[in-house]
């Protein structure tokens, strides 16, 4: 058993005060740091209830294995979408600035699921803990750079701004359920899970360092 | 959505659709990687960009969902069934295509949509189409109704679209000029993907159909990056 609530009130009490301290970009990131840790913290709330909820239907029950690889994906990334839309709806005017909104609610998602993985599991072993890191951290950040680089691509193009965005959510669970799949297996498949973010995210700065990848980099 | 069917060709040892099945999942994955990186380098040299990079994603949508489904088979020794996020990814899939659906009507001349009004009763042909082949699924599977339902409203859009440019860009007058073969193979695509689910969901055909319509799917995708390109660049 872990104490969730508690540990997002101890990492969200500092950056609740120090929002009102900041100005600008960084204030930004750190209310959308925050809300990402809320996020993480409402989608296990969300993923347990539909685990319970679906327990009842014979078709729909689920494993604890399959709940990880089939439902995890689905409400974990819709819960780190959420604001992010938001913001884009209401806020967004320059499109770089959809992809740091995208990264700090990532960013703050990992923290709490990585804060309630030391919690259950303790940090004595550092592989286990620079693996969790580099894993699961950086995947979560993947995912939601993703994200905000499809929203920065739809923003402006009103027409099909709404179907854009859903596919680009899309593409985000599909990877975040592979990454999972790859992590629950038994065998040396694992090793791949844990490669998969930081290999991916390499691939995606290099593509965003090279001249050509102007295109997908989130000018103005 | 899809559902893997098991049928022995030779009882003794080999199984068939075995190799055939591996033949298909590597075969269209790596022709999706291919697709992906023929798109991008189209963006890279077309002027409607947003056009091939929306093809991409799309690409890459359904080659992550067929990269899911095979490790599923390696990692869990069972078949992914309904609802996976393979099926998201389809439907991810679907959305980027009517997401150029969308980018190229905002694209219309005065004269194609007037051109369009004419044709948009017509149109509703595709969703017509899409939902007589869902309600037999959902009659015949009730129990993954959900997943059915949620199939029949995104390809409904995407039936609608493709009718309606396809009957619009017929005329070869404004900024559809070319793209008619465009929408002629995303009508193909969206029959073909019909009859996979009708296919997969009934039992007692030849095995070998399935896979010949799986590839049949793979050559609508292959055909529809040469079609856009030469819309693109008329």
């Amino acid at each position: 058993m872990i104490y969730a609530e508690n540990i997002f009130m101890c990492i969200a009490a500092p950056l609740v005060i120090a929002m009102f301290l900041l100005r600008g970009d960084a204030r930004r990131f750190v209310v959308f740091f925050t809300i990402g840790l809320a996020a993480c913290l409402l989608a296990a709330y969300i993923n347990n209830f539909i685990v319970n909820a679906a327990a009842g239907l014979e078709y729909f029950s689920m494993s604890a294995a399959q709940t990880t690889v089939r439902l995890t994906p689905i409400c974990e990334e819709v819960m780190k979408a959420l604001p992010i839309y938001f913001y884009v709806a209401v806020f967004a005017t320059k499109r770089s600035d959809i992809v740091s909104v995208a990264l700090a609610v990532g960013l703050g998602f990992a923290t709490l699921e990585n804060c309630g993985y030391i919690a259950q599991y303790g940090a004595e072993d550092v592989l286990f803990t620079l693996i969790r890191g580099f894993s699961a951290g950086v995947m979560h950040a993947t995912c939601a750079a993703l994200l905000g680089y499809g929203l920065a691509f739809v923003h402006g193009r009103k027409h099909f701004a709404f179907a854009g965005s859903f596919a680009f959510l899309c593409m985000a669970i599909t990877y975040h359920a592979i990454y999972n799949l790859l992590v629950s297996a038994d065998s040396g498949v694992r090793i791949a899970g844990y490669i998969l973010p930081v290999a991916t995210a390499a691939v995606l700065l290099l593509i965003l360092r090279r001249p050509s990848g102007k295109l997908f980099r989130a000018t103005d | 959505m899809r559902k893997r069917q098991k049928h022995s060709l030779f009882r003794r040892g080999i199984r068939m659709d075995d190799i055939l099945s591996s033949a298909t999942e590597y075969g269209q994955t790596a022709i999706l990687v291919l697709l992906v990186a023929w798109a991008l380098r189209c963006a890279a040299k077309c002027e409607r960009k947003w056009l091939f990079q929306l093809l991409a994603g799309a690409f890459c949508c359904f080659l992550l969902g067929n990269i899911y489904l095979m490790l599923h088979v390696w990692v869990m020794d069972d078949w992914a069934f309904v609802f996976s996020p393979a099926d998201v990814s389809w439907l991810g899939l679907y959305s980027f295509f009517i997401a150029v659906d969308l980018g190229l009507m905002s694209e219309w001349t005065q004269q194609e949509q007037q051109r369009a009004k004419k044709y948009r009763r017509m149109a509703w042909l595709g969703p017509a189409v899409v939902i007589a082949f869902h309600i037999s699924y959902i009659v015949l599977y009730p129990e993954i109704w959900p997943n059915n339902l949620v199939f029949c409203i995104v390809l409904s859009f995407l039936g609608y679209y493709a009718f309606l440019m396809f009957f619009t860009s017929r005329a070869k007058v404004g900024i559809q000029t070319n793209m008619h073969t465009y929408h002629g193979v995303m009508m193909f695509f969206l029959f073909v993907e019909l009859i996979l689910f009708f296919v997969s969901s009934f039992g007692g055909y030849p095995w070998i159909l399935y896979y010949a319509i799986l590839w049949a799917l793979t050559a609508g995708l292959c055909l529809l990056v040469p079609a856009a390109k030469k819309g693109a660049t008329a």
